[in-house]
């Protein structure tokens, strides 16, 4: 029988562009100290270590043990898990799982990025473009796609340029509260709408940067938490699905463009979040959560996920943000960490999502906590279409 | 023609892709002492009473934060060798070559390295053997040459 | 007192083992090892030094300062075979410069490029006449984009990479699942709009090679 399982214990690094003078498994030891401080234990307590990790992105490719000495995974259980973008989540998922047996007595899960030591770029294309066709026409990956949604969008009138920009200049405020993030300065409206187009009308400041640092989160089953920590936050549900469009259309590159369903890695979004307020029985998200944190590789996909989340109704994401309704002071704060476009380490960047939903349960965000957060939801979406989404809470009546 | 198969369509795409893996402290220091002073040293463990070669900032046993140095001997026992013929692009040398698992004198654990100077039929389990340096060093664990066996007497 | 250590058999016989290794090795070399891989990783090594010298010389740098930094190139060589379907599928491209695709006997949808397997039907698409149909080469264009954008080299810090218009073109005598990517020969942005008609422009049947480039792009038309 499944145990109903809390986050006892988070830590994260500073996050960076670039630190060539600290080897990867010193970092990942940075945010498992920081974990393990803040849930008041040490590694003789762990009996999991879940590290997540793309091999080409750092060249490694035998993650989990070969920084075991910076996890402490030496002789305990564990594994190494990936699945693209998502892969920080899914292994918080996983962790969440080994947590639920209740055969461990805390599962610690690391996500981490050490992008500048190898060029996840050209990792990316050379190996998830399709042999056969992509790689041939020069499909360049997540820029061209992020730009399809977005006219789309636009023609839609979903949003307009101006809301974007608002958006983004409430991304950055968040950002600047919170002492990790990578991109803290606070922007402008102007700032944003004079920036330069990458692929228009994708601008520069839409879009995440690529940085680097590690995430720590240490999670147990009911029957343990209470006793080995004095905070817990609980998770309630989680649902995990595998989008990947390819057996119905015809290659990944059409995957990842617009095809009948739908707008790239919407399709995994929404049916992951439905699933998620069916079991639960939400019917009414913008009332029923204090806080939600998304995904968002550029400022138009959380406008997308507003939408697909049914935050509000279709083609009227550009109300919720000029509503504010979506700032720390409004109804339904969203992204109070900075979100991705404010921090993109890839390993933990879906990891930080839940990490910061847990964080603003019990009450530890300091400058960009939200009042009185007891309700969150975490929300990852990544390449192909998979998607993550966690529920939380602060008690578990 | 009705008989003949179409040839299966397949191809080749080399990957090639460039890491540059930050040392850290503590693998630098490491590395450094090869380049600049030709000693190897070790991190000690106070708990566990441990020296790792190559130096490591964690002990892998008790997770205690090491920053306590030692210097090993040059010298140390062949715990264990074997020999490589078969080439490979990810080859430092060319085939054929010896290699070893050393363990240095003051060290606890082993050190993968070359074996030079000796012949097949001398090789043993257990025989004792010296580093010998590059003359030209640049902050690599191949700034040592290889091990050479050398007899106690001398 | 130390027990003598005891040699493997095979010590002993390290030339004959060599030998047979070595002839072993060449037997099995051009698979293991393709030719052109051979070349590359010669020029692969020479090619990135020279590629990432500023860069490579600020790590020395900083070694000055006591932090070290650790090259490695890697360089595998793959081959992906395409499977039978897909072979079919480029020798119609490179022999008759035709575009083939499936058609699923059972909900009729088109499957392009063509797969054994019906998505969503999930049954077998048997290798028979009336399962294959070929698809004309022109076609509309679904949407587009034109990266102007270009890449900062992290090393060198210049721009680099070309920019070209590229689109999803849904093909004419395909269903509303039929999209290829494909490169387009219009530069202007303008000048370009969803829906508007194109046709492929092939390479001489000299040059084609069964690669999703025999079509070097497509016109407006």
């Amino acid at each position: 029988m499944a145990e109903r399982v809390a986050v006892i214990g988070i830590g994260q690094t500073e996050f960076m562009s670039k630190n060539m003078q600290i080897s990867q498994s010193e970092l990942v030891n940075v945010a498992v100290r920081r974990a393990l401080e803040n849930a008041e234990l040490t590694i003789k307590d762990i009996d999991a270590v879940i590290i997540s990790n793309m091999e080409l992105f750092e060249g490694l490719y035998l993650a989990d043990t070969v920084l075991s000495e910076g996890t402490g995974s030496y002789l305990k259980s564990g594994m190494k898990v990936q699945s693209g973008g998502t892969s920080g989540s899914t292994c918080a998922v996983t962790a969440f799982e080994h947590a639920a047996t209740g055969l461990f007595n805390a599962v610690l899960a690391i996500g981490y990025e050490k992008q500048d030591e190898g060029s996840s770029d050209a990792s990316l294309r050379s190996i998830s473009e399709d042999t056969f066709f992509d790689i041939n026409t020069g499909a360049r990956g997540a820029a061209n796609v992020i730009s399809e949604l977005a006219q789309e969008m636009l023609d839609r009138g979903s949003v307009t340029e101006e809301q974007i920009a608002k958006l983004r200049v409430k991304q950055s405020e968040n950002a600047s509260r919170n002492p990790h993030a990578h991109l803290r300065k606070r922007l402008t409206v102007d700032d944003v709408l004079n920036s330069r187009y990458i692929i228009p009308p994708l601008r520069l400041w839409h879009i995440c940067p690529t940085s680097i640092g590690a995430c720590a989160m240490i999670v147990a089953p009911e029957s343990r938490a209470k006793k080995i920590s004095p905070k817990q936050a609980w998770v309630m549900d989680w649902v995990s699905i595998h989008g990947g469009m390819q057996p119905l259309v015809g290659y990944q590159g059409v995957a990842l463009g617009k095809g009948p369903l739908g707008p790239m890695w919407a399709f995994g979004v929404e049916n992951s979040s439905a699933k998620l307020y069916k079991r639960n029985r939400i019917t009414n998200p913008r009332k029923e959560f204090d806080v939600v944190e998304v995904y968002d590789m550029s400022t138009w996909n959380e406008a997308a996920w507003y939408e697909c989340m049914r935050l509000c109704e279709k083609n009227s994401a550009g109300k919720l943000i000029d509503e504010g309704a979506t700032t720390l002071n409004g109804d339904i704060p969203v992204n109070p960490s900075g979100g991705v476009t404010s921090t993109n380490a890839i390993g933990a960047s879906a990891m930080l999502r839940i990490a910061e939903a847990a964080i603003q349960i019990r009450g530890e965000g300091g400058e960009r906590q939200v009042p009185n957060a007891k309700t969150a939801l975490a929300v990852t979406a990544g390449g192909d279409s998979y998607s993550s989404a966690v529920l939380l809470k602060s008690s578990l009546v | 023609m009705a008989e003949e198969t179409e040839a299966l369509i397949s191809t080749e795409r080399p990957r090639i892709w460039r890491y540059t893996y930050a040392a850290g402290p503590v693998r630098s220091r490491f590395l450094l002492e090869l380049k600049d002073n030709q000693r190897i040293m070790g991190t000690r463990c106070p708990s566990c009473n441990r020296v790792y070669v190559p130096a490591k900032p964690t002990c892998v046993i008790c997770f205690s934060k090491l920053d306590e140095w030692v210097e090993v001997s040059n010298r140390g026992t062949v715990l264990t060798y074997t020999m490589i013929a078969q080439p490979s692009p990810s080859h430092k040398r060319m085939v054929p070559f010896i290699y070893g698992i050393i363990q240095l004198d003051g060290a606890d654990t082993g050190l993968t390295h070359f074996l030079g100077e000796v012949d097949h039929q001398d090789l043993r389990v257990g025989m004792r053997v010296e580093a010998v340096f590059q003359e030209a060093r640049e902050g690599s664990i191949l700034d040592i040459k290889y091990f050479r066996p050398f007899s106690e007497s001398l | 007192m130390t027990k003598e250590a005891v040699q493997p058999s095979w010590v002993k016989n390290t030339d004959k083992v060599i030998r047979a290794i070595e002839a072993d090795a060449k037997k099995h070399e051009a698979v293991a090892i393709p030719r052109w891989a051979r070349e590359i990783e010669r020029y692969s090594f020479d090619f990135y030094r020279k590629k990432y010298a500023k860069e490579v010389e600020g790590y020395r740098k900083a070694a000055e300062s006591g932090y070290l930094v650790v090259e490695n190139i890697v360089n595998l060589p793959f081959t992906e075979s395409a499977g039978m379907y897909l072979s079919k599928f480029f020798h119609a491209l490179k022999e008759e410069g035709k575009i083939l695709a499936n058609k699923c006997p059972k909900c009729k949808r088109i499957i392009f490029p063509p797969r054994i397997v019906c998505g969503w039907c999930k049954i077998r698409i048997e290798d028979k006449e009336e399962n294959w149909i070929e698809l004309r080469d022109t076609g509309s264009v679904i949407s587009y984009t034109l990266t102007e954008e270009r890449e900062v080299d992290r090393a060198t810090g210049k721009l680099v990479g070309d920019y070209y218009p590229c689109a999803f073109i849904r093909l004419d005598g395909g269903d509303e699942w039929t999209l290829l990517a494909h490169f387009l020969g219009e530069e202007d942005l303008d000048s370009l709009s969803s829906g508007m008609r194109v046709q492929a422009v092939w390479k001489p049947k000299e040059e084609r090679r069964g690669r999703m480039t025999d079509i070097r792009y497509f016109r407006k038309i």
